[in-house]
Parts: structure tokens; sequence; C-alpha cells
């Protein structure tokens, strides 16, 4: 008797449980990977593996083996095939971790994020369901160029997302590299958002942001907020406070951290009266935090 | 006072079973509440008396356990192969015996009995070698002359460090 008299979707039931352990992740040691060696036992194995094996993709430039990742992984898509390689991954990718941080002197980024760009090209508009992104904002003479493409390759890629994950160091870059990832955030099917400010070399004198509340990323555009997160963010409270009367009954989850300039009685005020299934607790405007959770009796009024 | 369910193995085997427990299999508790009442007995043609008898003793020893929710997003859930020690003595049969059970539940839709089944291929997959799951499993690799191609390509990358 032979584990082959398992049907197909029986076989993925097993492989669901090797799942969290075996992503492609910045470690990543093939050998130790459960999942890859199951993608070699045989060829039903493999196609049954493959949605597991790829489902989430890191491209972290601040990995010590993304170079080799990335090679790795244009075996599957190689140009210089006739036809595409029997099983490519790129269809199963769900989620995906950018991450911009990298030594300038063992990375060359202008190679290794133009064979990024070869990995992002491949995706439908519609396949990805959750995105993060860390930027890096130290100033380094490397080529970005392909960077800032690779990001707009991302972009296209996001209409079905469902949540979005960003960290940025300084609002300039913000703005000016992400800006295709905020316009393109589907209003309709986005449900998360969490947006972090990483200080690490302005702690002392952080350069000045836009005081107009235009000059932020209309959060306001999206429809179905269920959960938000803000963790030290200086914004001006009119871009929180607008986008929390629409988001209004469906949100359920807001997190506001160490992000003073928010948590104002614009924010409070707005909280009120359109987010009837909040209910805002810890609130201390002096270190900038709010966290709305669940009313409990709307949950049992509802059961 | 309980109500009994006559279930008739592939062997035609009868097992008279309390009728609550028989319900931890939704196919079962969905025949029985499409059929109604009736004392007809519930032929089970994809399962054994052997296999029959070992299920009928894992939903009895957990007749307790609150039903698990069906429609749960199991997808984004962490999951773990931790297995209870009962049940862990439990599946400790031959891998064809494994496999009847696997096949069973999974007709018979007894989805936390399915889960600890897998998760004990699961458990006997991690750590192996291609070559030691073949043997183990018993399985004929079947790749294609392109597919080998692709695996050495990957080679190239794969090995650690």
């Amino acid at each position: 008797m032979s584990l082959s008299i398992l049907p197909p979707e029986l076989l993925r039931h097993i492989f669901s449980f090797l799942r969290p352990e075996s992503h492609i992740h910045p470690t990543f040691a093939f050998t130790n990977n459960d999942l890859y060696q199951c993608s070699l036992v045989c060829s039903t194995w493999r196609s049954n593996a493959f949605p597991f094996l790829f489902y989430h993709l890191d491209i972290r430039f601040d990995n010590r083996l993304f170079v080799k990742q990335l090679h790795f992984l244009s075996t599957f898509s190689s140009p210089d095939c006739a036809t595409q390689a029997p099983h490519p991954y790129s269809p199963h990718i769900r989620t995906i971790h950018l991450n911009f941080h990298h030594n300038c002197l063992q990375l060359n980024l202008s190679c290794a994020s133009s064979l990024a760009l070869t990995l992002l090209r491949p995706l439908t508009p519609t396949q990805l369901v959750e995105v993060t992104i860390d930027c890096d904002e130290r100033p380094c003479s490397c080529d970005a160029s392909c960077l800032t493409a690779c990001i707009t390759q991302l972009a296209s890629s996001l209409r079905r997302l469902q949540s979005c994950h960003i960290t940025y160091c300084s609002f300039g870059t913000l703005m000016s590299v992400l800006d295709p990832v905020f316009a393109a955030l589907p209003e309709q099917s986005l449900q998360e958002i969490s947006i972090r400010y990483l200080s690490r070399t302005h702690k002392r004198n952080p350069p000045p942001i836009p005081s107009s509340p235009d000059q932020y990323p209309d959060l306001a555009r999206l429809r179905n907020i269920h959960a938000a997160s803000f963790i030290g963010l200086r914004w001006p409270p009119e871009v929180l406070a607008c986008a929390l009367r629409v988001w209004g009954e469906g949100l359920r989850d807001l997190s506001v951290v160490a992000s003073p300039g928010l948590v104002e009685p614009v924010v409070l005020e707005a909280l009120r009266d359109a987010c009837p299934s909040l209910e805002p607790t810890d609130i201390d405007s002096s270190s900038g935090h709010l966290t709305g959770v669940m009313r409990r009796n709307r949950v049992s009024v509802s059961c | 006072m309980t109500t009994k369910v006559t279930l008739t193995s592939s062997d035609n085997e009868n097992f008279s079973v309390n009728k609550e427990i028989t319900k931890r299999s939704i196919l079962i508790k969905n025949m029985l509440e499409d059929v109604g009442k009736s004392d007809t007995p519930i032929p089970l043609p994809n399962v054994n008396s052997k296999v029959l008898r070992k299920v009928i003793e894992w939903c009895e020893y957990h007749c307790m356990d609150p039903l698990a929710p069906t429609n749960e997003n199991t997808e984004n859930q962490k999951q773990n192969t931790d297995i209870e020690d009962w049940d862990q003595k439990f599946i400790e049969v031959d891998q064809e015996t494994l496999f009847k059970i696997i096949l069973a539940t999974n007709y018979l839709n007894i989805k936390p009995l399915l889960d600890i089944g897998c998760k004990t291929i699961t458990n006997m997959i991690k750590g192996k070698s291609p070559e030691e799951i073949y043997k183990t499993f018993n399985i004929v690799n079947n790749f294609t002359p392109k597919e080998e191609a692709q695996i050495r390509k990957e080679n190239k990358w794969a090995e650690d460090q």
C-alpha cells in the first residue's frame, strides 16, 4: 500500500501542516525545508507542494542569501527556456514582503533589483492579498532606478489586495517612492492597513513634514477598512479623522501608538460619531496612544 | 433513552452506535437530518469493519468535545502538528490502516480525526530527504525528463550556503 492512494486534496491537507515553517524565507536553507524536499519526491507531490512553498515571497535586500534565492527562483521561469518551466511558481504567490534595507558593500543593488523585477513581472493584477513594504532611507550612492521599477511593477498587482503594511523612515521618500502603491490600493477590497514611521537617523531633529492634509496618502479613499494601525506618525489629525468617517461601522480594530498628532479632539469626535462598533480605550494625547476595540455589548446583541 | 443508529461497513458488519456519537460525522449527521426518523441501517460502502471500529472508538472517546466550527478560515490560522497523547496512541497503527482511516474520515467528514491522521503523516515527512520519503511511503518517482532538468537547475542554487 502506498501513500499514492490518497487523492491530491488530502496530500495538500498534509502539506498545509508544513506551511508555517517552510516558506521561502530569509533563513531559507533548501535542504532543511520540508516542503521543498516534498517537491522533489514525485510529479504529483511537486505540483501539490508548490502552492504552499510559494505562497509567501520574501524580497529582502538585507538578506545575505538574497541573490542566491533570486537565482534559485529565476530557474522556474528562465527566459532562455523556449517554454515555461513545468511548474512555474509565480501563480501561487499571495503575499509579498519587500524590504529595501541593504548593505551597499555586500549587495549590488542595481543587479539584485533587476532580478527582483523579473520575479515580480509575471504576477497578475489580482493575485496578491497581502503586501508588506519596508523602506530604507539611509543615503547611499547605489543605483535605485530598478528599485523604483519594482515598486511600480508591484503596484500593478494590488487590485485584490486585502492587507497592506508599510514602514518608512522619511516622509519625503514615503510619498515619492510609494506613491504608485498608495494610488493602487484597491478601494473596496483592502481591509487592513498599517503604517509605521521608524526613526533611525532623525531621533533628535525630525525633518519637517507638510502641514496640509492634501499632501498625505488619501486614506479616506479606502471604503472597507476593518483594521488600522498607525505607529510613530506625526501626521495632521484631519487625515485620520476623514478616514474614520468613511470607515465608519466597519472598523473593528484601531491602534494608534506614539503618534501624538493623531490623538486630537477631531479624531475622537470622528470616532464617536462614525464608528459606533469601536470602544475607544487607553486614550493618551501626550504620548499619542489610542486603542479602539470592538464593543462587547454589540457583539452579544448580534449573537 | 439514547437512540441508536446502525451503521453497515463495506464488509457487511453492523455497528449499533449512539446517535449523538454518529453525529461527529458531518456526512451521517446530514443523512440523519435528511431522512428523519428511520431504523434502516446506514450503509458505508467506503469503510471496512476494521477501520469503522477504529473510527467509532475515536468518536466515543471524543463524544464530549465541542463540535468544531465548520466555517472557520483555517488558511490563515497558525497550524501546528501537535497531537494529544490519547490521539497519538490511538493513531499508532500500520501505514495501511492509517491511510484507510484518513480516507474514511475524509468520506465521513470528521475533520478533527482527519487532521490527526494527516498531521501524523506530516510528522513522518518532517526532516526526511526525498529518498527517505520514497522508501517510507512506497512512492514511485514519476518525474518527466523536463522536470528532472528543472530540478538539476534548481540544485545549482539549492545547496546550503
